[in-house]
């Protein structure tokens, strides 16, 4: 319960913050004219994945997956920052 | 739903209430009575002076004296323009080498812009947003304000497998649990908008400065910072561009922004604050916000250029961008400012009925865990019991008798800015000693009783104390006084109700609970 806990609230801030990141860079047209609406889902969008993370089976798992999707978003995250005009 | 999931997310909710629960109880009862700003500031100062016509034209003078004597204070100044409440004065604001100044006009000297004096009104709005906690309170309430939105998820998912069945059971009956079980769940439900409102909105206003910071820097590579502004003012880029010139004064700048937002098509504007940037040069621009009406963002921002007054841009109700629009409406949502009076009434009590959420699940957690057979309840419930009625009860009690330290300071001799935090804190920690000594049940009753007794005093000693100041105010159309007044008393009545139906439970209710007052054993049957 612990470890969910604590891979929601330390895994969960930077996936939220990668997921909002990237929405803001992909979105179409001017990046700009979006940041205040996607910052306003960044707090609903953390607090989302807090309550999922109490899904995984194990402690351990979640910290696994909540990794892996960290990695993932980054990863798109400097990509799309390599691609698109985005900020 | 599995069973072990439904258990999981009870976990979570009982925890996150716990953990929020009792500054959320705060927040709500403070902000709740913070819907009456103006009016409980009108009430705490009688002898406040009516604003003088001439505050906007000796606000053109004290900019340019600002701007000579503090260098500074030529990249950017700001400055408020007057309203209808007497602890509201006309206001600059500068940022100087060690942070933000203030001047007011007749102070004659500037201020840290954190250490100003705070009236009662003021004082109610900070335990509001910060519990009276200077400079880290408000970031302690926005970690509040997220813990709040995961309790309200996890809420929303355990009450869902019988939402509808369940929605409009309201069971009074021997099952006194179910009730308030019941009457927890049907608060939750039906003024749920208005709960994610706030967890949403409460968190952004908390964190907002540490949330863009770490975004600046994590994601977005110093970008963000600049796009902020560009999105949340009406401020074009501007540039400095040396020699000297003639500003307009704060009131045409305010007129011109006015006449602009008006012919943009808003339905009003009235200027509340405004900014120059380039003081006194040439490239000096001008920034003003003020409030529309019939808009859910009501704040609305128009830029001039300060010397020729020509409008430069416009971020109005009707004609502004997404970012804006998204910006003025948290304000307009959290401060309940996209509609009049009715609107203000209906969030003092979903405010109120919010403290009650709160309380009814700590009094829920203590009913679940309880000895059902045993007299001695487990010192878990006792302490949650304890706090619950010291921390709740006692700021109900604190905030009731700052209101009267406010109106009986002045007899003794004492600045009322000066009694009533100090009032507040010493009698929350009473509160909690006293319940600490006499134990939860008979404390709950003391303690509502004497909050009744003081919430009914504020507003009829107010009448006999400055019954001249509420027949003008009547003769005037003004009811702000006996409106602050009736509703003291009618809390005062509402309290002694609570009080009453609390000692009933002491004498009458289950024995083996922690709300029993002591009696003697029942004779054996």
């Amino acid at each position: 319960m612990l470890a969910k806990t604590l891979a929601g609230i330390l895994l969960g801030l930077p996936l939220s913050m990668a997921l909002i990141s990237l929405a803001i860079w992909l979105w179409p047209g001017s990046s700009e004219a979006v940041v205040i609406p996607m910052l306003v889902a960044f707090f609903p969008l953390w607090t989302g994945v807090m309550a999922a993370t109490f899904l995984f089976t194990s402690g351990a798992r979640a910290w696994a997956w909540l990794a892996v999707a960290n990695l993932g978003a980054f990863a798109a995250l400097y990509l799309a920052k390599q691609t698109m005009p985005g900020l | 739903m599995k069973t072990s999931t439904l258990r999981t997310f009870t976990t979570v909710h009982t925890w996150t209430g716990l953990l929020a629960g009792f500054a959320l109880f705060v927040a709500f009862y403070a902000g709740a009575l913070t819907m009456f700003h103006e009016e409980i500031d009108i009430w705490a100062m009688p002898h406040a002076e009516e604003a003088r016509a001439d505050s906007m034209d000796r606000a053109h003078a004290l900019l340019a004296d600002i701007v000579a004597k503090h260098p500074a204070a030529r990249e950017q100044i700001g400055v408020t323009f007057p309203a209808d409440h007497p602890s509201h004065e006309v206001t600059a604001y500068w940022m100087d080498k060690d942070g933000w100044k203030t001047q007011t006009l007749d102070s004659g000297a500037p201020h840290d812009a954190e250490d100003h004096e705070h009236g009662l009104a003021d004082f109610v709005y900070e335990l509001h947003y910060d519990l009276g906690i200077p400079k880290v309170g408000i970031y302690l309430m926005g970690v509040v304000s997220v813990i709040y939105g995961l309790a309200l998820v996890t809420g929303l998912l355990i009450h869902l497998p019988h939402l509808l069945r369940d929605l409009f059971a309201l069971r009074p009956g021997h099952n006194l649990k179910r009730l308030w079980q019941d009457a927890h769940n049907v608060i939750g439900i039906l003024s749920l908008p208005f709960h994610i409102i706030f967890a949403v909105t409460g968190a952004l206003l908390c964190l907002s400065l540490v949330t863009l910071m770490a975004f600046n820097t994590l994601t977005f590579g110093g970008k963000l910072m600049p796009a902020y502004d560009r999105a949340t003012s009406a401020m074009p880029a501007t540039q400095d561009k040396g020699g000297t010139a003639t500003m307009l004064s704060p009131a045409e700048l305010g007129a011109r922004a006015r006449q602009a937002a008006l012919a943009a098509g808003a339905a009003d504007f009235s200027p509340d604050y405004m900014r120059y940037v380039h003081y006194g040069r040439q490239g000096a621009t001008a920034e003003v916000r003020g409030t529309s009406t019939k808009a859910l963002g009501e704040y609305g921002a128009v830029a001039l250029d300060a010397i020729d007054g020509r409008v430069l841009n416009l971020q109005l109700a009707g004609a502004r961008d997404a970012n804006h629009a998204t910006h003025s409406a948290i304000f307009g949502l959290h401060f309940g400012t996209f509609g009049g009076l009715s609107l203000r009434w209906l969030y003092f009590l979903l405010g109120l009925a919010g403290a009650f959420l709160f309380y009814s699940g700590n009094l829920l957690y203590v009913e679940t865990r309880r000895k059902r057979r045993h007299a001695d309840q487990p010192r878990k419930v006792r302490a949650m019991a304890i706090a619950t009625v010291g921390i709740c009860l006692g700021t109900c009690l604190g905030v009731s008798v700052a209101f009267l330290a406010n109106l009986l300071g002045p007899l003794a001799g004492a600045e009322p800015n000066a009694v009533v935090k100090p009032t507040f804190f010493a009698v929350v920690a009473a509160a909690i000693g006293w319940t600490l000594w006499r134990q939860p049940a008979r404390a709950a009753v003391d303690l509502l009783f004497a909050t009744a007794i003081a919430s009914a005093a504020v507003g009829l000693l107010d009448v006999a104390l400055h019954s001249d100041r509420l027949l003008r105010s009547l003769a005037e159309g003004r009811y702000a006084v006996i409106g602050t007044d009736l509703v003291a008393i009618a809390m005062g009545v509402g309290f002694a109700w609570l009080g009453v139906a609390t000692r009933r439970r002491g004498r009458e209710g289950d024995p083996c609970s922690i709300w029993a007052w002591p009696r003697a054993p029942e004779p054996a049957r």
